[in-house]
């Protein structure tokens, strides 16, 4: 029944593995077209299962974004038994096609408004076109009204400096950084006492559960925020609409706010796989109307200038010189609170 | 570069315990009927022929009666445990080898020899949350749990399917292993193979204590933790889910802390507090300010008569000085003796919410009464009441049974954020409840306590005006059944000697146990 479905209707739509399923018969079908969403994200050879069906194949992706997971010592395996490097079996077949191909790259994206598109393009973009053109409006009026720093679209909050600094700490295999949590909570907890909050949970709907949402470079940092916001008594109405969770598990998704928590602030300047630019490119451009990168500035400012952050962190400077209204970089440890009494 | 307004001053940051306050969680209790598969050591001499077997690859049994030094008889013994294991196979020409199932365990390495796997079926009993369905450890509560604030289950959980239950169960075995065996060695090599059936039982409230800290992280600002976390054992924690704490943390965020009365601009005056003075400006209270100068001992009122206060006066700390204090003065003469004790209380919400330090300050203060005067009548706690008064049976759920007196004073002020503690002729306490966050119900007590005769004086005149206009009083319930006479000093709180045989108000007040828990 399935086979004869398969071959019988218009559209068919399945994951690049599911349509392998002997029973379906894709092997035996033929499409016009062959349509592959986020193709980037392909291993090497699952594409062919897909487009051995299609007259004509359209591949959608983005190669500067993340690329598919291998297990290292598969890679290492694989590197080995076919005597090339781990380096061009990490090349995904979309970027070879891409590239043998002269592919065509979109210059219009709809997802973020413009400051942060703007960053985005410049910073990873930069290369094939002049500018990714912003092909939306701007954000609802009521966020411009809301409080500092959350009244800008692309805020940098310095998480090196002031009397609590306490930089990143080791966490299992990982990192953890007490100080940007603070940081993030103090910001949140602004957003939940600003008069605006009722419009910001009128921005929850069916298909957009979660207005905010914190991308954190490192596990157990989003284990710990998750924790102190459980904690939180102010976060009441605010804790339905946040999601919390790695770079690694945001691709394709979105949110209105987005707050990016960059963990590392080590002494010797080590980025660890922050260096990696379609991670940062990635954790960015999930944000609709407000990006908030949580992060040490003296990380990027003097030393790694030429890596992803240093180059985010640089425009972000610049702009908040030139664009103050769409860009600002806020050089304090924490936002004030209440006094007691 | 922006600035959010924060002066920054490098500070040391340091951390105290301001409160601890204990809370009751719904809870119910589910038996499940499970299967268990336990890894247990093979016996010795087993595990050495697989060690052998594995080793050499073949053996014959008379080799191996030999090694072990075994008769006739022990060798088929053992030759039989090992085939009916599956541990062992045996060859043609009369030698043993190791089964496919031995390689297939010893596959990283001859050392790894394989445990034997023990199935069990047994009964579990386990109590889960009605807000999260997180499974809660039975521990032995040191306090007395009745009439701790509860937290309203969770509607939807209240009905939760067995399958639910279930798989609460299954994602949260280990701890409940963890809990109920014997050690955690057992608990490591134990398994759920599969629930048989789940059954509700009765439903039950599970107190906690939540030790409030407060860190300084500069000036005008301070950092709340709370640490919920059961204890497992002397040192163990078994911490709560993060679904847990939100639920909790929107419970203390829905309590409302009243601004009527007395400021602590107004406190510090009335009570001649010129420590607490210097951190109040525009009526707020810099507590950062005057933790970190607490901790270069900066808060010191100038005398050993006088000291602050940080938390409520049942704060372990707290309560060892108040000891102290008393132990003292008893000290001097066996012919001394402590007068009556008041205990005004503050109007916040989470007011004496202890369960285990309230019960062990009352325990200790009653020691040491007793030790110089064994009829000492303790504590005695005034509600200042109005008529019909909602709140009279509500106070007396609340606190009958962690409090040993309470007196109702009709047509006292009524309270506020001040706290008062009266050890007539020895000492007293004067204490403001601060809010430190707006939007948490959680505040902590500040004030000092004082044998100064100026400062008791002013801390009694306050007592004293704030009962100046009562007019009928009644005991809302006593420990030892003790009439009026013996919990008030008419005469020193200067309260008109009539009318005392008020009315109590005539609603029903429920009987507490914990088996009507079950209509949560």
């Amino acid at each position: 029944m399935t086979n004869f479905l398969v071959k019988t209707r218009q559209l068919v739509c399945g994951t690049l593995v599911g349509l392998g399923q002997k029973q379906l018969g894709i092997a035996e079908t033929n499409f016009d077209w062959v349509i592959v969403d986020e193709a980037a994200r392909a291993q090497a050879s699952e594409l062919m299962i897909a487009i051995q069906s299609g007259k004509r194949v359209l591949l959608v992706g983005d190669h500067r974004q993340l690329p598919p997971f291998y297990d290292k010592n598969h890679l290492k395996s694989a590197a080995k038994r076919l005597g090339i490097s781990k380096r061009s079996i990490q090349v995904t077949d979309f970027q070879r096609l891409f590239e043998t191909a002269k592919g065509v790259t979109l210059d219009t994206q709809y997802r973020m408004c413009e400051p942060i598109g703007d960053l985005v393009s410049h910073c990873f973009y930069a290369n094939e076109l002049t500018k990714l053109k912003t092909g939306r409006g701007c954000p609802p009026d009521w966020y411009s009204a809301l409080p500092h720093p959350w009244n800008t679209p692309v805020v940098w909050i310095d998480s090196g400096q002031g009397e609590s600094v306490t930089g990143e700490e080791p966490s299992g295999t990982g990192f953890v950084n007490h100080h940007e949590i603070n940081l993030i909570l103090d910001c949140l907890r602004l957003l939940s006492q600003s008069p605006y909050l009722e419009h910001i949970c009128e921005s929850q709907t069916e298909s957009q559960k979660y207005v905010i949402g914190i991308i954190t470079m490192y596990r157990a940092q989003r284990d710990l925020l998750d924790q102190q916001l459980s904690r939180a008594e102010w976060a009441g109405p605010l804790r339905c609409l946040i999601k919390i969770d790695t770079v690694d598990s945001y691709q394709g998704q979105e949110n209105p706010i987005i707050i990016l928590s960059l963990v590392r602030d080590s002494i010797d300047k080590q980025q660890g796989f922050l260096v990696n630019e379609p991670r940062i490119n990635v954790s960015l451009s999930r944000a609709q109307e407000r990006l908030i990168i949580v992060g040490a500035c003296r990380m990027w400012q003097n030393a790694n200038n030429e890596d992803p952050l240093g180059k985010v962190f640089k425009f972000v400077k610049e702009q908040a010189i030139t664009k103050k209204s769409d860009y600002k970089i806020v050089d304090t440890d924490s936002l004030h609170g209440e006094k007691n009494g | 570069m922006d600035n959010l307004n924060i002066d920054l001053d490098p500070r040391q940051e340091t951390r105290r315990t301001a409160n601890v306050i204990s809370l009751m969680l719904p809870a119910r209790m589910y038996e499940f009927e499970c299967s268990w598969t336990t890894e247990q050591p093979l016996p010795a001499m087993e595990e050495f022929s697989c060690r052998l077997l594995l080793m050499l690859g073949g053996i014959h049994p008379n080799e191996l009666q030999n090694y072990f030094g075994l008769n006739n008889q022990e060798r088929e013994v053992l030759l039989n445990s090992l085939f009916e294991k599956r541990l062992a196979v045996i060859n043609t020409d009369g030698s043993i080898k190791p089964s496919s199932l031995l390689q297939a365990k010893s596959v990283n390495g001859t050392n790894l020899v394989p445990s034997l796997t023990v199935f069990e079926e047994r009964q579990e009993k386990a109590q889960f949350d009605l807000l999260s369905l997180q499974l809660l450890l039975k521990n032995n509560y040191s306090g007395t749990k009745w009439g701790l604030p509860e937290i309203e289950a969770d509607s939807a959980l209240m009905k939760a399917s067995q399958d639910q239950i279930c798989e609460a169960f299954s994602r949260q075995y280990r701890a409940h292993l963890e809990n109920t065996r014997a050690s955690l060695h057992e608990a490591q090599k134990t398994r759920l193979y599969k629930i048989g059936q789940c059954q509700q039982q009765h439903t039950l409230q599970v107190p906690i204590d939540m030790v409030i800290e407060l860190e300084p992280i500069r000036d005008h600002e301070v950092r709340i933790i709370r640490d919920v976390s059961q204890k497992v054992g002397e040192v163990r924690k078994f911490s709560l889910s993060n679904e847990l704490e939100a639920k909790i943390a929107d419970y203390l965020g829905k309590l409302k802390v009243s601004d009527e009365g007395m400021s602590i601009e107004k406190f510090c005056e009335l009570f001649g507090d010129e420590v607490l003075a210097r951190y109040v400006s525009e009526n707020r209270f810099d507590l950062s300010a005057w933790l970190l100068d607490r901790d270069r001992k900066k808060t010191g009122y100038g005398n050993q008569n006088t000291r602050a206060l940080l938390g409520p006066v049942y704060l372990k700390n707290n309560r060892i000085e108040i000891e102290r204090w008393l132990k003292s003065f008893l000290a001097g003469s066996e012919d001394k003796k402590v007068g009556r004790i008041y205990w005004l209380p503050a109007d916040v919400p989470l007011w004496a919410a202890s369960g285990s330090d309230l019960t062990e300050f009352i325990a200790k203060i009653d020691d040491v009464l007793k030790k110089s005067d064994n009829s000492h009548e303790g504590l005695v706690t005034l509600f200042p009441t109005e008529n019909n008064d909602d709140n009279f049976n509500h106070r007396k759920k609340s606190f009958s049974q962690r409090l040993p007196h309470g007196v109702a004073l009709y047509n006292a002020s009524s309270l506020d954020r001040v706290e008062l503690m009266v050890f007539q002729g020895v000492f007293a306490i004067a204490q403001y409840h601060l809010q430190p966050n707006k939007t948490s119900g959680i505040t902590i007590p500040i004030g000092f306590m004082t044998s100064d005769p100026d400062r008791m004086d002013r801390i009694e005149k306050v007592l004293k005006d704030r009962l100046k206009n009562v007019s009928n009083y009644n005991v809302m319930w006593s420990r030892d059944k003790k009439k009026l006479d013996d919990l008030l000093d008419f005469e020193y709180l200067q309260i008109a000697k009539t009318n005392h045989n008020h009315q109590q108000p005539q609603k029903s007040l429920p009987l507490i146990t914990y088996r009507n828990k079950a209509n949560l």
